[in-house]
């Protein structure tokens, strides 16, 4: 059954148009045609966007590739399907009227090693939401049928929104942190936009949960989510040694590391306990690098382990937790005009849980 | 600390299978100057009781008891000796240790060497082929004894150390994730009422199968999500598939006695999906079509008991009140109508023995 959705000619968009300038909002940004989307791709009409840390390293210019200017960021995106490309077929998760998700992997080749594995967001090939195509920081976007996800219908938009990059991150990095029932992990950022979600999966996987961050308001948060210690960076004296007595005097099983703060990486290293994994998830800064002396790593026979978001199996795993209440996201609601603002509180450290735009 | 001990005590012996449980007041004690190095003697707080148990009693496994036997591998108490030169002693007289069915084993032969200590061929165990807990003291092994963490009572903390171990360790190898249904036939009894909480603190979904409005309430009061009547239902297998989204459960973790329970498995598994068998009926043979555990991946996998790590972490959950043994009280000399009780599947959850 063929449906057709009234699409408009012309949108919202927030552009970027050179590193490290402001987003300009445009209000006539041309609508992409229906007769111009490739075979397998959909047009969907956004409701919402969540904005990651991510966004704000794009648009300083942190991250490797150069996309082409100006261009549409943002890869967290709930909204409806309004059109199939033409000739292109729905799918079980993808249909006009469906509600889905558009995250950081936009499209994948679906023929290398990689995507044949699970590692999609891997691929070689891909296009990247808000980064190497136009992403979700506008009410249109382009995306390709066979990677949207299927949102439960019981979770409101803004609720799960987040869960496509930050919860999707913090979910599938707990997924490989070797940890079990019992196990203690400490979340560095504890109290941000992936942080405060990584608190909820670790308590549903019955681990234990010290939470690292500064400040009265990330405290009351962290400790109402289900952190069973709270660490202020900014207040302890010896972060390491507070870690470790905290974690039953051995420190913890595994440290996800939330914060893109060069010493929580240093610091996971000294606290682990022997056999420990650090699950690298957080992007720090481009002149921090990883630094242990290689005989601690062997001596304590830690695990190293860098994650990038999930696939889409992953992605609906986490999708499915929020829909049976174990994880809420913390959010504020924001306009797409604010995004330099959200930008700025990101940048120092203000935002507390996430912020979502909403259209 | 000094401890009076005995030269006698009231303990529980079985003489042969067809003779009556003799509670006997005069069992002699070991005394510490006759203790090994490596042995220590156990003043018993309580002691949970096993179906294995009643195999032991009645002799209807593959492999024998020894005669005569006092049976019991579920017990709490405190150390009152150790042997003489015994070398680095994890546990000290005065400590509160667990007695579980692994009561010793070589720790190092290739097994041991891999951490399947109870796969050693020197393995001793307790309550069958060296004497149990249901008796005042107890001679068991400074390295095999089981630290009792502070915060959990021994009544509470006695089945944890078979049941609770157990299902913990059919649990944490079944290949499940957060998320995952898993099936738990027998979700009433002793094993299962624990594997139902056990599963949820690792953040998985329950269906419990069982029969009885008791065993019901005790089962959807301790988490499990969905319960299905095995007694009442048309079509098992059917209902299992409708519980679980329609595709069948990630895992079954079997712990009933008899072959039904695991034949099934294979048609309401999900692909991909693992059988943990954990039940220990003597003689009943496990029938599952070849095909279709190929075609449909599953996954066969054998659970024993646990080693010592397991049993440190099953305790620790419990410990810390996620895992809590639903029983009741009873003395040491009950344990012939236990028995019975056991027998005609009335028991739901545990029977613990207080030897006080």
């Amino acid at each position: 059954m063929t449906k057709t959705m009234i699409i408009p000619a012309t949108q919202k968009a927030a552009l970027l148009t050179a590193f490290g300038k402001d987003i300009e909002i445009q209000y006539d940004y041309p609508v992409p045609a229906v007769a111009d989307l490739t075979p397998g791709q959909c047009l969907v009409r956004l409701d919402v966007s969540g904005v990651c840390h991510s966004d704000l390293h794009i648009q300083r210019g942190e991250f490797r590739a150069i996309p082409t200017f100006p261009f549409i960021g943002g890869h967290e995106g709930i909204g409806t399907i309004v059109a199939l490309s033409p000739g292109t077929q729905a799918t079980l998760l993808a249909d006009i009227g469906r509600r889905v998700g558009i995250k950081w992997l936009a499209d994948a080749c679906t023929k290398c090693e990689l995507c044949r594995t699970g590692y999609e967001p891997l691929c070689t090939s891909s296009k990247l939401s808000g980064y190497t195509t136009n992403g979700t920081f506008s009410e249109y976007v382009v995306a390709a049928i066979n990677h949207v996800v299927p949102i439960p219908d019981n979770v409101d938009s803004k609720a799960a929104v987040s869960i496509l990059c930050a919860g999707l991150t913090v979910y599938k990095g707990l997924k490989v942190s070797n940890t079990k029932v019992g196990n203690w992990v400490v979340i560095p950022g504890a109290g941000g936009g992936l942080g405060h979600l990584a608190i909820q999966y670790a308590v549903a996987m019955g681990l234990r949960v010290l939470a690292i961050d500064t400040g009265a308001e990330k405290k009351r948060m962290c400790l109402e989510v289900g952190a069973e210690k709270w660490i202020d960076f900014r207040e302890s004296a010896d972060v390491v040694k507070d870690v470790v007595e905290a974690c039953d005097g051995r420190g913890p099983h595994a440290a996800l590391i939330t914060s893109p703060s060069g010493i929580a990486y240093d610091n996971a290293i000294m606290y682990l306990r022997p056999t420990g994994t650090l699950v690298c998830v957080a992007m720090a800064s481009p002149e921090y690098s990883l630094r242990s002396p290689v005989g601690l790593i062997i001596g304590k026979s830690l695990t190293i382990v860098g994650s990038v978001l999930g696939n889409l199996q992953d992605a609906i795993e986490a999708l499915d937790l929020v829909a049976r209440k174990k994880v809420k996201t913390h959010f504020s609601t924001r306009k797409l005009e604010e995004i330099n603002d959200v930008f700025q509180e990101l940048h120092s450290g203000q935002l507390v849980g996430r912020a979502v735009i909403q259209f | 600390m000094s401890y009076n001990i005995p030269k006698t005590q009231k303990a529980a012996v079985v003489e042969s299978p067809d003779a009556p449980i003799h509670v006997r007041d005069d069992y002699p004690v070991k005394q510490p100057e006759e203790l090994a190095p490596g042995e220590c003697l156990v003043k018993m707080h309580c002691t949970g009781v096993c179906h294995t148990d009643l195999h032991a009693r009645k002799g209807d496994w593959p492999v024998p008891p020894k005669l005569p036997l006092i049976g019991g591998h579920e017990g709490v108490g405190e150390i009152v000796a150790i042997g003489a030169h015994t070398a680095n002693s994890p546990v000290k007289i005065g400590d509160r240790v667990g007695i579980k069915w692994l009561a010793d084993s070589c720790l190092e032969c290739e097994q041991c060497r891999k951490g399947l200590e109870q796969s050693c061929l020197k393995a001793k165990l307790s309550g069958y082929t060296v004497d149990g807990t249901f008796s005042q003291y107890v001679v068991s092994y400074v390295s095999h004894v089981t630290p009792i963490p502070e915060n959990i009572e021994s009544t509470e903390a006695a089945s944890i150390l078979c049941a609770g171990v157990t299902v913990y360790r059919a649990l944490k190898y079944s290949r499940t994730t957060i998320g995952d249904w898993v099936v738990i036939p027998g979700a009433g009894g002793g094993l299962g009422h624990l594997a139902i909480q056990y599963a949820n603190a690792m953040g998985l979904r329950v269906v419990a199968i069982d029969t009885g409005a008791e065993k019901k309430a005790l089962c959807l009061q301790l988490g499990a999500e969905k319960w299905i009547d095995f007694k009442e239902t048309k079509d098992l297998v059917k209902d299992i598939k409708e519980a679980t989204g329609g595709a069948g459960p990630h895992a079954a973790v079997v712990t009933a006695a008899s072959s039904p329970a695991y034949e099934q498995a294979i048609d309401y598994l999900r692909e991909g999906g693992t059988l943990m068998v954990v039940g220990l009926p003597g003689t009943a043979t496990l029938n599952a079509s070849i095909f279709f555990t190929v075609f449909k991946s599953i996954n066969i996998l054998g659970s024993y008991v646990g080693n010592r790590q397991d049993a440190r972490e099953a305790l620790d959950v419990a410990s810390r009140g996620k895992v809590k043994c639903h029983y009741a009280i009873k003395d040491l000399g009950a344990l012939s109508e236990v028995y019975e009780g056991m027998e005609a599947g009335k028991v739901a959850g545990r029977i613990v023995l207080s030897m006080k």
